[in-house]
């Protein structure tokens, strides 16, 4: 056989950005304008720096955790510093936790596909078709997914081009004055906006694969950054042109601002730009797919099974759309538990796990230098 | 048992006897029923032995017979060694003696020794090297690939005369074995790509390759995909070209093609004479097929997807002129895209295999047809005609036949989904496309490049191409040894150093 094909599955350096970037970029750009508004009014875009600030340092801690093993992903990291039993029990929280992830973001994305283009047809048919190339792509292993995370990047920059269209009409003096309430509206909207990093946990994964791993902190922050653009933008061209009373009554404002846009030989952006976010929202779930099935397969201890991981979990998925009516205030529910959960996974859990690490090998330094 | 190769009896004598007239026997024995075989038995004239020359006379040049051999044997007082053949071969086995007879040589026995020499005296049917018929070029050279694996080999030697162009030959089929020759720069392809394509190709159990699009399913990745996964070219100039950027060449004996691999899918909207244009005028020749390779596909699909679903996109005044020349059509937009684009199809197949004068007549049969009376009858809408005419182009544009069939193909699941599910339907086809051709591998390498995986130093030769001074590096893509293009080959001495 090729040599190539024995060796082990390695992303390029600006794969494993696009991945950790694509799995941040996902429903909360849509929302993110309006939830701001509502906490930090028109002073948000602060919060979404600050945000910034705190996703980058715990980027820099999950990627010092992972430099000390770095052919090991989260499970088994547990397994050599907190034995098997109570590594198992980890990995099936962060299994339970990317299951979900994956459910909120599919429905929540077909919720607004079925709202916005087909409303009368039945969501598991919208689940069928739309896992089949989710399928495609995760049997084909953490590759393909670079190339994919990568590929979908770079042909949807023209999205963030179009919506800064509706700047020709914007209001600056919106922003203006800046600070008007003081720093505490800021600082209750960073709760927001770190939400909206969520996703570069996924380092936890990623790292193992990364061919160039001296690069893995400058590619987190790069990430983090890109995450920080896009939403900046999307955050400061929702404040200039929508005043404050009326961006409170969109539930996706950065949707209705594309409603504006009317070039001559188009007369709806909305439509085509939503059916392009489908592209870039498919990748969230499809990490988190994919990490569902690594992580389960590494419980069960058999990499062999995971193909069939994958449609068990992909029955799962299908079988939820078809006999669970997913209404907004369900979809909101879940969220509100998995951001709890996602910002202890994130920022709480790498700082806490790196200090643990550090002490648990100066204390057994024969122990984990495997 | 195991089959031998050209069906000779496996339990008969492994060796030629000594006596001559036993071999002549025998060989008759088992060439019974051939009326091509020939046994011409003589004496010859400096030792007075007796002789025999067998072959088949429809595949032996007589004239290098009677001249070469017979005569200075007969009368010149010549000696074997002398015989005026290019290629002598002693042999001592009937396996071997009868493939070359079956191959078109001829052998001589002579009484007292038990060894034959098989003489190179093929000659065959031949078409003589004409236009290559499926990739004209305006520029390039015209000369093409022709049926005799042989003559290939020369026409691409002639373009690459180096010391480390290999020539390596594989035989494949159990009954019409095939030799197929890889042809490759050794200095330059990545050694693991090679020995996959070798083990791939001596994998194969079949009785007989009689095209190279044959071999082509056997040794491809994916045989689920509609896309070519190799590039099939008649022309010596590009099957050069390709091997210069280190790739593979695979002649096979009988065919007039060669295929190339690894190959990307970028590689197929490339065509020679892209390289011999100005580079501004190329590149924009380029984008315009990138271009086409999303309007074949998607074009139809968006008709339907819009005028049943999404109606909203379209501006007013444009639904209003679509809304007024549907007026008259009874049919949905998905029948009548579909019934248009299988009527073009048709045409497009009828038209390939006539014979040139009722292939105009064709043409113009079904113009007329699909075009005004269509229309006219109130089948079709105009809009219609013009997104049927505009696809079929499209597809056209495509240099390499394959790609083209492939987004014809394509094409018609795009429209379904889209009567389906409208422009979201066309997102999920879309989807799936990308994922296909992200997950394809050719020869273990990433089809995709330099797109998906981005390598930025291939875009010098992709939807635009670059003047040629700046391509100074073979692509990525063919994970060569070699990466630079414009330096001159390093010698051994060199390379040992590296």
């Amino acid at each position: 056989m090729n040599t190539k094909t024995k060796t082990k599955q390695q992303i390029t350096f600006m794969q494993y950005v696009f991945l950790i970037h694509g799995m941040q970029v996902g429903i909360g750009f849509l929302t993110l304008p309006r939830e701001l508004s509502l906490i930090a009014g028109t002073d948000g875009w602060i919060s979404i720096i600050i945000g910034w600030l705190s996703a980058v340092i715990a980027s820099i801690f999950i990627i010092q955790i992972m430099k000390k093993h770095p052919d090991a992903t989260l499970p088994d990291l547990f397994k050599i510093y907190f034995g098997t039993w109570i590594g198992k029990l980890g990995t099936m929280f962060v299994v339970l936790y990317f299951m979900s992830v994956s459910f909120l973001i599919l429905f929540s994305a077909l919720t607004i596909i079925k709202v916005w283009l087909l409303p009368k047809t039945p969501l598991v048919i919208l689940t069928v078709l739309i896992l089949i190339p989710t399928y495609q792509l995760i049997r084909y292993g953490i590759r393909s997914l670079g190339r994919y995370a990568e590929i979908i990047f770079y042909i949807s920059i023209w999205m963030i081009v179009v919506l800064t269209i509706p700047l020709n009409d914007s209001h600056w003096h919106y922003l203006r004055p800046v600070l008007k309430e003081g720093w505490y509206p800021v600082l209750l909207g960073v709760r927001t906006t770190i939400f909206s990093y969520l996703g570069f946990e996924i380092a936890f994964w990623m790292y193992p694969y990364l061919k160039s791993k001296q690069l893995a902190t400058r590619g987190i922050i790069l990430a983090n950054t890109l995450t920080m653009t896009i939403n900046l933008i999307v955050t400061i061209v929702c404040f200039v042109f929508f005043s404050q009373q009326e961006i409170v009554k969109y539930n996706w404002p950065t949707l209705s601002l594309l409603k504006v846009i009317e070039p001559n030989f188009l007369n709806r952006w909305d439509v085509i730009f939503l059916s392009s976010y489908v592209l870039i929202i498919s990748v969230t779930w499809i990490i988190s797919i994919f990490i569902v099935i690594q992580n389960t397969s590494n419980l069960i201890g058999n990499p062999k099974l995971e193909p069939y991981l994958l449609i068990i979990f992909i029955v799962l998925l299908i079988t939820a759309a078809a006999f669970i009516v997913w209404t907004q205030s369900r979809l909101t529910r879940l969220t509100d538990m998995l951001t709890s959960c996602g910002l202890i996974l994130s920022y709480a859990f790498p700082v806490v796990l790196w200090m643990y690490t550090t002490l648990f090998d100066r204390i057994f330094p024969r122990r984990t230098s495997s | 048992m195991p089959i031998s190769n050209n069906g000779s009896n496996p339990q008969g004598p492994t060796k030629p006897s000594t006596t001559l007239t036993e071999n002549i026997q025998y060989a008759q024995s088992l060439f019974q029923d051939s009326q091509d075989f020939m046994v011409r038995q003589f004496t010859i004239q400096l030792t007075g032995e007796q002789a025999a020359i067998l072959f088949l006379s429809n595949l032996t040049d007589k004239n290098a017979l009677n001249n070469n051999v017979l005569y200075p044997l007969m009368y010149e007082k010549s000696v074997l060694s002398a015989v005026a053949i290019s290629h002598v071969k002693k042999s001592a086995s009937w396996d071997e003696i009868i493939s070359a007879i079956l191959l078109g040589s001829s052998v001589l026995f002579i009484d007292k020794k038990y060894d034959a020499s098989i003489l190179d005296t093929q000659g065959w049917p031949q078409r003589s090297i004409s236009d290559p018929q499926l990739e004209a070029s305006l520029k390039g050279g015209h000369q093409g690939f022709v049926e005799t694996g042989s003559q290939n080999i020369a026409l691409i030697r002639r373009f690459i005369p180096n010391l480390e162009l290999k020539v390596k030959e594989m035989k494949v089929g159990q009954r019409g074995s095939a030799t197929v020759t890889l042809l490759y720069l050794e200095d330059v392809i990545d050694p693991g790509i090679l020995t996959e394509l070798e083990e791939r190709i001596q994998n194969i159990q079949v009785d007989a390759i009689l095209n190279t699009g044959e071999l082509e399913e056997y040794i491809e990745d994916n045989t689920f995909s509609p896309f070519p996964q190799f590039i099939a070219t008649e022309r010596p100039d590009a099957a050069a070209s390709h091997i210069l950027q280190g790739r593979v060449a695979i002649i096979v004996d009988r065919s007039p093609i060669a295929l190339i691999g690894p190959t990307t899918f970028n590689s197929f909207f490339q065509s020679v004479d892209d390289y011999s244009s100005r580079w501004i005028v190329s590149s924009f020749i380029r984008s315009l097929r990138f271009l086409a390779f999303f309007i074949a596909i998607f074009l139809p699909a968006l008709y339907i997807a819009l005028i049943s679903y999404n109606y909203v996109i379209i501006p007013i005044n444009l639904i209003l002129s679509i809304g007024a020349s549907r007026e008259r059509v009874p049919f949905p937009p998905f029948i009548e895209a579909i019934l248009m684009e299988i009527t073009l199809e048709m045409l497009r197949e009828a038209g390939i295999r006539l014979p040139a004068p009722i292939g105009q007549t064709v043409g113009i049969v079904g113009g007329i047809v699909i075009g005004q009376a269509a229309v006219q009858a109130g089948i079709v809408s105009n809009i219609m005609v013009i997104i049927v005419a505009a696809t079929a182009i499209s597809s056209f544009i495509i240099p390499s036949y394959d790609m083209g069939a492939a987004i014809r193909f394509i094409r018609f699941p795009m429209m379904i989904l889209a009567s389906l599910f409208g422009i979201f339907g066309i997102t999920i086809g879309f989807m799936m496309l990308m994922v296909h051709l992200i997950t394809l591998d050719s020869l273990g390498t990433p089809y995709g490049s330099p797109y998906s995986p981005v390598r930025f130093s291939d875009w010098k030769d992709s939807v635009i191409r670059l003047p040629l001074w700046l391509m100074k590096k073979r692509p990525v893509s063919s994970n060569p040894q070699q990466l630079e293009r414009q330096t001159p080959s390093p010698t051994k001495a060199e390379k040992g150093d590296s």
